[in-house]
């Protein structure tokens, strides 16, 4: 009886949702992580064989991965070729004043997000998916961005094991588990010829036939002046004045969060540096709604400026 | 497997959700145009008073200033019900401002913290929740006085896919900091409208009735549209005195007789409380209802309710060493 009632209800709810899983392949040709970076090597002025606290800089062109900032993928109905320097989605008509269009996405993803490290050092610099281990991190941040990584008191995080502990007392953690910017099994982009892919799914993304992928890798600052190198490593998709606010004995920051309207606003976080998509990556579906043939999203435009 | 069946549906049986619908009252219609509205000027908001005449006055053309109305429910209780109002874009910041009967302090929906000593008597069937929004006249998609409407306009993609726009000029900001909210019922709603480049454009307003009282069927309101940004119009000192902006609309009369209103209890000749004089013993400056309740804690008849934070006057008295 009671399942009979149970059926009876269920069949009042007939679903028609028009909403899937969008599946494609985000393609970075190695020239977006080909850069000149920064390498910080603290100073011995009075030759006491202990750092005190300048730093020397050197520069160098490595191809690391761990370059890629976080990729926005978004779908989108249409590519738009003439409003900016770079491909763009379509946009709907401006409603406010000096701001352009929403660009109504039916849907979007991120390979690699924005995530809080442990540090306010690394506020808004830091995206998931990029490192194996804690040392690798820190080594990152030391000889590509040459912004070593400080803690509170603005002393150099040395090794791994420091930040290891930092993290477990921050986040009452238990584990390397618990924290999504490490893990070897976590590193999203592999190296295939000339690029560095990965797979991405747009979750519940209203599918319609002949619409475009479109998005674009939000590269790292990365100045190579003494006098602005502090300014490396932050992310311009990142508001700093966002997320949870931090409040503990002697601390007191914002870790930073991603903002909210990037793929309804793309160009408002398009900058200088910065991949962009080709607006080629078209998607089809067939009667059923099963998305048919491979997407790959090419981000091969080097946004350079206009 | 009958049984069964008839046990199940009949818990559903003994109520049908009817006390909960406002009746119609054939005095308020449920569909208004109140026409164009004047903006009440930076210089007669110097010592404004909602209740003064000046404030009420129509100007040459006939356009309201400060306006008490009230809107009934439709015979259908599926039909939108609400007014809409019109007036010309100054050049500069506009305030439109709604306040739905009754009184947003009172001891359900109280702002008070639980540390007050007091919180105020309470009818909870008299309350209006009217939403406000504000618009250009030409994205209005309602028919005023006929059908209500908004200021969503469908975007339809390059694929086809429509989007609804909203064009709404009246942005209201909720806890949350987002965009797009409205007050709880009894609460004064209010938004400052730019028109910088929309001088002498027609701009319409909306109240969506959002909630009829169940006492009476109708949502007494005043309504007022004033030179400025709200933040400076409305200036309520600590957040609480947002009711006194626009006063009396709780029955739309505003005229609570002498003796009434300067009577200790304000009741009614049937002995009901009147919210217009309690509202107005809450605003006014010389006798605010707190210190009301302070000069009749013991009277129980007092609109009053001890909060349990005032100390018994035994105590307090034993706490000085009397």
């Amino acid at each position: 009886m009671h399942a009979l009632y149970l059926a009876i209800l269920g069949c009042s709810n007939p679903e028609a949702v028009d909403e899937g899983d969008v599946t494609a392949k985000v393609i970075l040709p190695k020239a977006a992580v080909t850069r000149t970076v920064v390498r910080a090597e603290e100073e011995d002025l009075d030759g006491d064989g202990e750092g005190d606290g300048t730093y020397a800089y050197t520069y160098e062109e490595v191809t690391d991965p761990r370059l890629i900032g976080p990729v926005y993928v978004g779908a989108f109905s249409a590519i738009d070729e003439l409003s900016f320097p770079f491909t763009h989605p379509a946009m709907g008509p401006q409603i406010n004043e000096g701001s352009y269009g929403d660009t109504y996405p039916y849907g979007g993803a991120t390979v690699g997000r924005l995530d809080f490290a442990c540090y306010e050092a690394l506020a808004c610099k830091v995206t998931t998916g990029r490192f194996s281990d804690y040392d690798s991190l820190l080594d990152h941040f030391k000889n590509n961005i040459g912004v070593p990584v400080v803690d509170g008191n603005g002393e150099e995080v040395l090794n791994g094991e420091t930040m290891r502990e930092r993290c477990y007392d921050y986040f009452y953690a238990t584990s390397d588990e618990e924290m999504a910017f490490i893990g070897e099994e976590r590193l999203a982009f592999s190296e295939e010829g000339d690029n560095y892919v990965a797979d991405v799914v747009l979750h519940h993304t209203n599918r319609i036939d002949g619409m475009v992928l479109w998005g674009f890798m939000d590269a790292p600052e990365l100045r190579t002046t003494a006098a602005e190198v502090a300014l490396n490593g932050a992310f311009t998709t990142c508001d700093p004045n966002g997320g949870n606010i931090v409040e503990k004995y002697n601390e007191a920051f914002v870790e930073g969060r991603a903002q909210y309207d990037i793929l309804n606003s793309p160009s408002t976080y398009v900058q200088p540096g910065d991949w962009v998509a080709d607006g080629k990556a078209v998607v089809h579906f067939d009667s059923e709604l099963n998305q048919t043939g491979d997407v790959e999203l090419n981000l091969n435009f080097d946004y350079e400026g206009e | 497997m009958v049984a069964t069946l008839l046990l199940l549906l009949a818990p559903g049986c003994d109520r049908d959700g009817g006390y909960y619908v406002a009746d119609p009252n054939s005095d308020y219609p449920f569909i208004q145009d109140l026409g164009e509205f004047r903006i009440i000027s930076a210089e007669e908001q110097e010592d404004f008073s909602s209740l003064s005449d000046e404030a009420q006055a129509e100007d040459e053309l006939g356009r309201k200033g400060v306006y008490y109305g009230g809107l009934g429910a439709p015979a259908d209780p599926s039909y939108y019900g609400g007014a809409t109002f019109n007036f010309l874009g100054t050049g500069g910041d506009v305030c439109v401002v709604v306040d739905p009967e009754a009184v947003f302090w009172n001891q359900a929906q109280s702002p008070q913290a639980t540390t007050s000593d007091y919180l105020y008597l309470d009818e909870t069937r008299d309350d209006a929740d009217l939403d406000l929004d504000v618009g250009l006249t030409a994205y209005y998609t309602g028919s005023p006085g006929v059908e209500m409407g908004g200021f969503e306009l469908v975007y339809s993609d390059p694929s086809g896919v429509d989007h609804n726009l909203s064009f709404s000029e009246c942005l209201q900001i909720g806890y949350t900091r987002l965009p797009g909210s409205h007050s709880g019922r009894s609460t004064l709603e209010y938004c400052t409208v730019g028109t910088r480049a929309l001088q002498g454009v027609s701009m319409t307003g909306v109240l969506d009735t959002f909630l009829l009282p169940i006492n009476d069927g109708v949502a007494h309101y005043a309504l007022g549209v004033f030179e400025g940004n709200c933040t400076d119009v409305i200036q309520p000192p600590l957040g609480l005195d947002y009711e006194c902006f626009l006063q009396r609309e709780t029955d739309g009369a505003r005229d609570i007789p002498d003796e009434q209103a300067t009577d200790d209890y304000c009741k009614d000749p049937d002995n009901e409380w009147n919210y217009a004089c309690l509202e107005q013993m809450y605003c006014d400056k010389t006798k605010k209802l707190n210190e009301y309740c302070e000069d009749h804690f013991d009277d129980e008849d007092a609109p009053c309710i001890d909060n349990g934070v005032h100390p018994p006057a035994d105590d307090a008295a034993a706490d000085v060493g009397l």
